[in-house]
């Protein structure tokens, strides 16, 4: 068993006693004079792993980003974070730790980037807003519909920036293939096409082993508020995904945060989403209340199968007068020609967050709202939630987007929560 | 009902499957069963959470106080309707403590049951800071009048850390009231959390909402 974890020990103990700077030092904060001290944004991170070092890469490229510290459970990938910052910064100054908590009661943070697995993304995003701290947020960002709903109320509340990390809303292709939806060049649009995978909601637990020391792993804190299995390394390798109690909706909004908001943003449904669910065959249709159809296809995710485009995350957004196609590849299909005459010359690769970043910092600097804010992760997220307790109850269901309930089905709204290990709340 | 794609299945069979007691069976079989006990439960708390009714109260309060089950237990608690759900979980607060109780105390949050305001306010100064403030957080999401005087208590007086959770908790508490047409009642709770000895962005976070 674990070392104990109390919900907020780093209360009990001053800075000093941790180690940990109250300050930032000079030569932490100088980068050069390059940028003065007033434009710096100060940054943390908090579980950064493969994915979560493309992202730091990004950060760590705007000249006006100071990276001090970063919250890991697992030492190794800590310290890897560590190096990576100080061979950046030609410096020995990051500061590494265990507790999350260590870097959001640091004042002098401005900013910090959430890149756990999925079962910590809404509730650190939520204590981060609590803490006053701006949030870059890896997808999905929430395990449920009621962890999408606080989130965005936390964020809210505290007036905080967030960005979700469904980059593609800032890569060029999808941003050309939405812009013709929505600009009105399709026609009138009825149905939009979001590629997902074929969810997986796995329920079995790895057999267990031997939990390794705090230090080396806290799987304690590693579970947070997911409930409790025995440790089995391959979950802190990355192998948690599939597994129900860690990747949240049965793995639906894996990819379907990505492809099911950009079909809300092409089907211009930012502020709502479908109010009904069906699986039939291999999709799942959602209908919105003006008569748009949403398939969520649950075949062809790399682009195989009906979709016309190569790549990974298609999505096809069709009007009455023609329609596009796109992915990760960056090639944009239409219906003629003549909707092909703005397409942009280079896209980046869907996958890259680098423009995705820079939109937040400009908005942490600005106030205003990045691409793949709160309001819009909510609705997203929340159909990719939605979408899945259907398919999971083997029915179609119905979904009030005002009150974010299910009509009539009380199986359904009880899968809309799931309770958090304790100590963890919101 | 149509059957539940995650759950049913395999369950139904692993139970058929130690119910036999099949010759096959040998020593890591018998091991596998013995080690995958837990899990059994965990899963059955995952079906209860959504087929459960009051038959299956007294069981799942049975897990409340198992530190690797209560969590799966509670998920189910907390969303069935039934009335023996609130009494189960308003019963363990005399019995456990610690990450159990703070755990207990949270799920009667989530239910919004009012019946446990007197108990939760006895333990809003808990000497576990985790139980004060999960049951300050708990006062907040109950939101009647005697519920939130707890809280404001502890805005005024509580420790400086108290102080900033029951902050936390006014301001969703205020957010509620204000959506739910109660305006009058969250500007004052809002009021309490802009003349607390608070950090400077919750305290602007309450003036933003007011």
């Amino acid at each position: 068993m674990s070392t104990k974890t109390t919900r907020r020990n780093f209360l009990k103990v001053t800075a000093a006693a941790i180690g940990m700077p109250t300050i930032i030092p000079a030569s932490v904060l100088g980068r050069d004079g390059a940028v003065a001290p007033s434009n710096r944004i100060v940054m943390g991170g908090i579980g950064i792993g493969p994915r979560g070092r493309k992202v730091l890469d990004c950060f760590l490229k705007q000249p006006e980003v100071q990276f001090v510290a970063i919250a890991d459970v697992q030492e190794e990938r800590r310290e890897i974070v560590r190096r990576l910052v100080n061979r950046e910064y030609g410096n020995e100054d990051c500061y590494k730790c265990r507790d999350m908590f260590e870097i959001l009661q640091w004042d002098d943070i401005d900013v910090v980037q959430i890149t756990t697995g999925d079962r910590w993304h809404a509730l650190g995003t939520i204590l981060a807003a609590q803490a006053g701290k701006d949030i870059y947020c890896e997808k999905p960002c929430s395990m449920t519909v009621k962890e999408s709903q606080e989130l965005a109320d936390a964020v809210n509340r505290y007036g905080r920036v967030f960005q979700a990390g469904t980059q593609r809303r800032n890569v060029e292709n999808f941003q050309y293939a939405a812009h013709l939806a929505r600009s009105g060049k399709l026609g009138k649009i009825h149905t939009v096409h979001a590629g997902i995978l074929k969810l997986v909601p796995d329920l079995a637990w790895l057999p267990g082993q031997p939990e390794p020391d705090p230090e080396i792993c806290d799987w304690d804190r590693w579970l947070g508020p997911a409930p409790w299995r025995p440790y089995n390394k391959d979950y802190v390798r990355g192998r948690w995904r599939g597994h129900y109690d860690f990747h949240g909706g049965a793995g639906l909004p894996e990819w379907g945060s990505h492809t099911i908001d950009l079909c809300q943003w092409a089907a211009n449904a930012d502020d709502t989403m479908p109010i009904e669910y069906e699986y039939v065959g291999d999709n799942i249709i959602g209908r919105y209340q003006n008569g748009v159809k949403l398939v969520m296809r649950l075949s062809g995710f790399k682009g195989e199968g009906d979709w016309k485009v190569p790549g990974t995350c298609p999505v096809r957004f069709e009007g009455d007068e023609g329609w596009v196609e796109s992915a990760d590849h960056g090639t944009v299909v239409t219906s003629s020609k003549s909707l092909d005459q703005e397409q942009p010359a280079n896209s980046l690769y869907g996958t890259d967050p680098i423009k995705h970043v820079r939109d937040f910092l400009d908005c942490v600097k600005t106030r205003e709202k990045p691409a793949a804010n709160a309001d819009v992760t909510r609705r997203g997220h929340i159909a990719c939630h939605v979408a899945a307790i259907g398919w999971q109850l083997g029915r179609k269901v119905q979904f009030d987007p005002v009150t974010e309930t299910f009509i009539g089905d009380e199986e359904a709204n009880r899968m809309c929560s799931r309770s958090r290990r304790d100590p963890w709340y919101a | 009902m149509n059957p539940i794609r995650f759950s049913f299945i395999p369950l139904l069979a692993f139970l058929t499957s130690i119910t036999q007691a099949s010759p096959a069976w040998d020593e890591a079989t018998a091991l596998a069963v013995l080690a995958s006990d837990t899990e059994q439960k965990a899963r059955a708390c995952q079906i209860l959470a959504v087929v459960g009714g009051p038959e299956a109260v007294p069981a799942l309060a049975e897990l409340l106080d198992d530190n690797h089950l209560a969590s799966y237990a509670r998920t189910a608690l907390e969303v069935i309707e039934d009335p023996s759900a609130g009494e189960a979980l308003r019963a363990a607060l005399t019995t456990l403590e610690g990450r159990l109780l703070a755990g207990v105390v949270t799920s009667i949050g989530v239910r919004g049951d009012e019946t446990a305001v007197p108990a939760l306010q006895e333990l809003a100064s808990h000497p576990e800071r985790e139980v004060a403030e999960s049951t300050l957080v708990a006062l907040a999401g109950i939101g009647s009048e005697e519920a939130l005087a707890t809280v404001v208590q502890a805005l005024n007086q509580g420790p400086a850390d108290l102080r900033v959770s029951a902050a936390h908790a006014a301001l969703a508490a205020a957010e509620k009231m204000a959506k739910d047409g109660n305006k009058p009642a969250a500007q004052k709770l809002l009021e309490s959390v802009q003349a607390a000895v608070l950090p400077e962005h919750i305290r602007q976070a309450a003036g933003a909402a007011n």
